[in-house]
């Protein structure tokens, strides 16, 4: 094809958005690593690093030139997405099975990049929990509330990551607030929040679990601010997520779904809605399709987390929003410049 | 101020602009040849004629409009010339510098000309919509519909171009003259909106002197718009003036309007009030590969070398020569060709200027694409129906009301050469389009063939039973002789027209697909077979694949076909089981 116009170009590259995409996961990362210690690093290194040599190997097996596409850094990015999911000292190979199952199952099968229908770092969380639910679940305390004051060093974390299942993660695991919410019986909201230490130490939603998530919605304002992603998907399931959670908020019984705060701050809402459910691949096209996934996608969350088997829910919820997607691209197909409005369609239709 | 509206999408482009728009409109010096395109139509003159600029040369060039001697001088030659995208038949002019007029009437007022006198003057000057449409100004001026605003497009939103900038500046008061003609032909219009964007303070100036000296009676409006590209575009313009959107395959006098650039406006009101056809253009000369980036006042035919060369062309510092903007612009293979009517820029970029296109990566869907179309298209969808072939769904996604505009492209950040997918997906649809014509023709003819012969069949027969002088039911038996079974008539037409109509929509569906597959497959045949050696064989493998598709297409249809459950022709509904 002789190259047409436009000759121009802005110079932006995949590269450079993926770029904005890790930068923009800093401050989550920072305030996990602060709270949690610096297991997650060492997850985010290891599933990083595995997810580029799959990528690596799935391209040498396909033939395709290595070079541009791991440059382009989205399997780093889906890495990362792996490594900052799971608990800071989950067992090495939890990791990089993790990573392998995101490249070489949920990538590269559909045709890579840009071709996939399902997240891949969703697909590799749920395959992951549905497979190893404890590892999964063993969560160590925030930092304010551990005996020593402080979370596992460099030294120790690593030697628990690779060490085998004898050192398996042991007093510092602790229930996540939303796994403590499941669990609570016969208290009252008001009564469990200043009973529990992680929610009595917390203004929102548990202590180190709601730093977590305005680091990634900080991260999130950023990528809004970059024109990265749009505020459909996110505000719409956020907004879904508050208006369930009001919904069922009974003034403060013990049988309420927890408050709004506590469903906007906790578990991985926030990383969800910036970093997962705005990921463009697997989304909708248009901004009505975004705004729709967005809501659904919240409503999801909500009964999973409500009702469901699982304390969180936003992997199953984007992985099920992800088969809906191409039926919600057929019907929100933007009306195009000088398209009859739908009025004046219907006015037309029985000609 | 009147009320303005936005429309979706757009882009804030790095303008370029000062370059060109510092320095005054240049008259080009005489070239030592113009080279005149002349359509189809037998040229009025010989090699070796002499003609006075102004003078006939041919009734009907490329546009249909009559062709102009645009300066004295000798025709050379009239001989295959290569234009900027076609090669064709050119008078090729070399000028004698004395620049004689030929004889020409005083000029009447335009005021005391009827309106049907003032199109065919306007038509006489050759004149064009001079913006890069080249749509003929005398058709746009007498529109079919009542029109209650006229649009004047002075936005020139394309980074680089600034011819028609520059001749705000100069010659604002024959652009308003321009405006009063064009409103006069259009029945005066309730309101006039001269559009113009930010970025030409200067011009914005000059257009209001002109306006607030001139009294004429007709409120006019100079709307100041953000720049945002392509708010010069046609649809874009209306759309933020008026707040009307131009139906999808309609025209903009379709909802009231008709929009005419600053350009053509001036060519207008020369042509009217001084009776001087069409002979010259401004043309933006710019670009990194040029020591003095100017605009020209260029006569039609000069080849683009000559004005490069005036502006201090340095070629071995031009990557990218284009015949246009950085945006729609097309690549100028050949600096011989000449400076026509639609020609307002060429563009001597260099390499850091316009870096050479990346390497294409997979879309990622990412959406920036369509956050900036202009016509709320999802070109990330449209890229990957295009990819499919899925001609449906292309449709669907309302592919031909892109405009072509190439912002989708600009911001990819996979550098996905977008508009060229949707260009080639454009000329597929297009052409099965005209194929379904076709082949619908062909069924109709065929249908109207068998009527036909069924109705003198039936002509036949009556005129034996009248000679023979027997019953009405012999004539029918003789009708129905053993040799020629022809069906009676109106069971012929009853079948044509269940097969035209809804009446066996299935059955009539496949006979048609059948009939379709027949013909492309014929087609397919004779164009395969008419592939000479030079053929690429990209080319060959193309027709071989559509072919063999056809084929597919072809059996599928007839097996379908026999499939269906036959039906007997008495049973008028014919619905099937």
């Amino acid at each position: 094809m002789i190259p047409g116009a436009p000759h121009a170009h802005s110079g932006l590259t995949t590269g450079a958005v993926m770029q904005r995409v890790l930068v923009a996961m800093l401050p989550g990362i920072a305030a996990l690593l602060w709270y949690f210690g610096p297991g997650t690093l060492i997850q985010i290194v290891l599933a990083g690093s595995a997810a580029l040599a799959a990528e690596a190997l799935v391209l040498r097996l396909r033939r395709l030139p290595l070079e541009p596409t791991l440059a382009d850094g989205s399997a780093l990015v889906t890495g990362v997405l792996i490594g900052v999911a799971l608990p800071p000292l989950a067992p090495w190979w939890l990791a990089v099975t993790g990573s392998a199952i995101a490249i070489l199952i949920a990538k590269h099968p559909y045709g890579g990049l840009g071709y996939n229908l399902f997240n891949p770092a969703m697909v590799a969380y749920a395959a992951l929990l549905v497979s190893f639910p404890d590892a999964l679940s063993q969560w160590s305390g925030p930092r304010p509330l551990l005996p020593e004051g402080a979370p596992p060093g460099l030294v120790d974390a690593l030697q628990r990551i690779f060490g085998g299942h004898d050192t398996a993660p042991d007093g510092f695991t602790m229930a996540t607030p939303l796994e403590l919410f499941r669990e609570n019986s016969g208290l009252l909201v008001q009564q469990f929040y200043t009973t529990h230490p992680l929610l009595a130490r917390g203004d929102l939603a548990g202590v180190g679990w709601e730093t977590v998530n305005l680091g990634f919605l900080a991260g999130g304002i950023y990528l809004l601010a970059r024109r990265v992603i749009t505020w459909h998907a996110p505000v719409a399931m956020l907004a879904a997520l508050v208006l369930l959670a009001l919904l069922c908020n009974d003034g403060g019984s013990s049988a309420s779904q927890g408050p709004p705060s506590l469903h906007l701050f906790s578990g991985a809402t926030m990383l969800g809605a910036f970093f997962i459910v705005t990921d463009p691949v697997t989304t909708a096209a248009s901004k009505r399709g975004r705004l729709l996934c967005g809501l659904l996608t919240g409503v999801l969350v909500f009964a999973i987390r409500a009702w469901g088997g699982y304390p969180d829910g936003v992997a199953f919820a984007v992985l099920l929003m992800n088969l809906a997607v191409p039926l919600i691209d057929r019907v929100t197909v933007p009306r195009a410049y000088g398209q009859p409005t739908r009025r004046r369609h219907h006015e037309k239709a029985p000609e | 101020m009147s009320q303005t509206w936005t429309f979706p999408g757009g882009l804030l482009l790095p303008a370029h602009k000062h370059a060109s728009s510092a320095t005054p409109i240049r008259t080009a010096a005489l070239p030592p040849e113009l080279i005149l395109p002349l359509g189809a139509a037998a040229p009025l003159i010989a090699v070796g004629d002499s003609v006075l600029k102004g003078q006939l040369l041919a009734a009907a060039g490329s546009d249909g409009l009559p062709v102009y001697a645009p300066t004295s001088g000798h025709v050379a030659g009239i001989e295959f010339r290569p234009q900027a995208e076609v090669v064709g038949p050119c008078a090729v002019l070399i000028p004698d510098g004395a620049e004689r007029w030929i004889e020409r009437a005083a000029p009447v007022d335009p005021a005391t000309r009827t309106l049907p006198e003032l199109l065919a003057a306007v038509r006489a000057a050759g004149i064009v919509g001079l913006g890069g449409g080249g749509f003929p100004t005398h058709i746009k001026l007498a529109p079919a519909q009542p029109i209650d605003t006229l649009v004047v497009n002075g936005m020139e939103c394309e980074p680089y171009i600034t011819a028609d900038d520059r001749l705000m500046r100069e010659e604002a008061a024959a652009i308003v003259a321009g405006v009063r003609l064009a409103a006069r032909l259009l029945g005066d219009p309730v309101r006039i909106l001269i559009g113009l964007e930010d970025d030409k303070p200067q011009a914005t100036a000059a257009m209001t002197t002109a306006l607030t000296a001139t009294d004429g009676n007709q409120k006019m409006d100079i709307v100041v718009l953000p720049s945002r590209y392509p708010a010069g575009g046609e649809r874009q313009l209306i759309q933020l003036l008026t707040g009307r959107q131009v139906p999808s395959g309609g025209l903009p006098q379709d909802v009231g309007v008709i929009c005419i650039n600053v350009g053509t406006l001036y060519a207008l009101h020369r042509a009217l009030a001084f009776d001087e056809p069409l002979l010259s253009r401004i043309v933006t000369i710019t670009g990194g590969a040029c020591r003095e980036p100017a605009n020209y006042r260029a006569l039609l035919g000069t080849p683009i070398a000559h004005l490069l060369a005036a502006s201090g062309y340095q070629p071995e510092l031009c990557e990218h020569l284009l015949l246009g903007g950085p945006m729609m612009g097309t690549p100028l293979a050949n600096l011989q060709a000449p400076v026509t009517k639609t020609t307002h820029c060429v563009l001597a970029l260099t390499a850091t200027e316009l870096p050479p296109p990346r390497d294409p990566q997979a879309c990622i869907r990412c959406g920036l694409c369509a956050d900036v179309c202009p016509a709320s298209l999802l070109p990330h969808q449209l890229l990957r129906h295009a990819v499919a072939r899925d001609h449906r769904q292309l449709e669907r996604h309302h592919l031909f009301d892109c405009i072509d505009c190439g912002a989708c492209a600009y911001v990819c950040p996979s550098a996905i050469p977008l508009v060229d997918h949707y260009r080639v997906a454009k000329a597929e649809v297009r052409a099965l389009r005209a194929e379904r014509v076709a082949a619908d023709h062909a069924r109709r003819r065929f249908e109207a063939h068998q009527t036909r012969v069924a109705r003198q069949h039936e002509e036949r027969g009556a005129r034996h039973a009248e000679l023979l002088g027997t019953s009405g039911v012999d004539a029918n038996a003789s009708a129905s002789d053993p040799v020629t079974p022809a069906p009676v008539a109106t069971d012929l037409v009853q079948q044509a027209r269940e097969r035209a109509g809804a009446a066996t929509p299935r059955r009539a569906q496949l006979e048609r697909a059948l009939s379709a597959a027949e013909n492309r497959i014929a087609q397919l045949e004779t164009q395969l077979a008419a592939l000479d050696a030079t053929a690429t064989e990209s080319r060959r493998n193309g027709l071989r694949a559509r072919l063999a598709q056809a084929r597919l297409d072809g059996d599928l249809a007839r097996r379908r076909l026999h499939a269906l459950p036959v039906e007997s022709p008495s049973t008028g509904d014919g619905n099937p089981q």
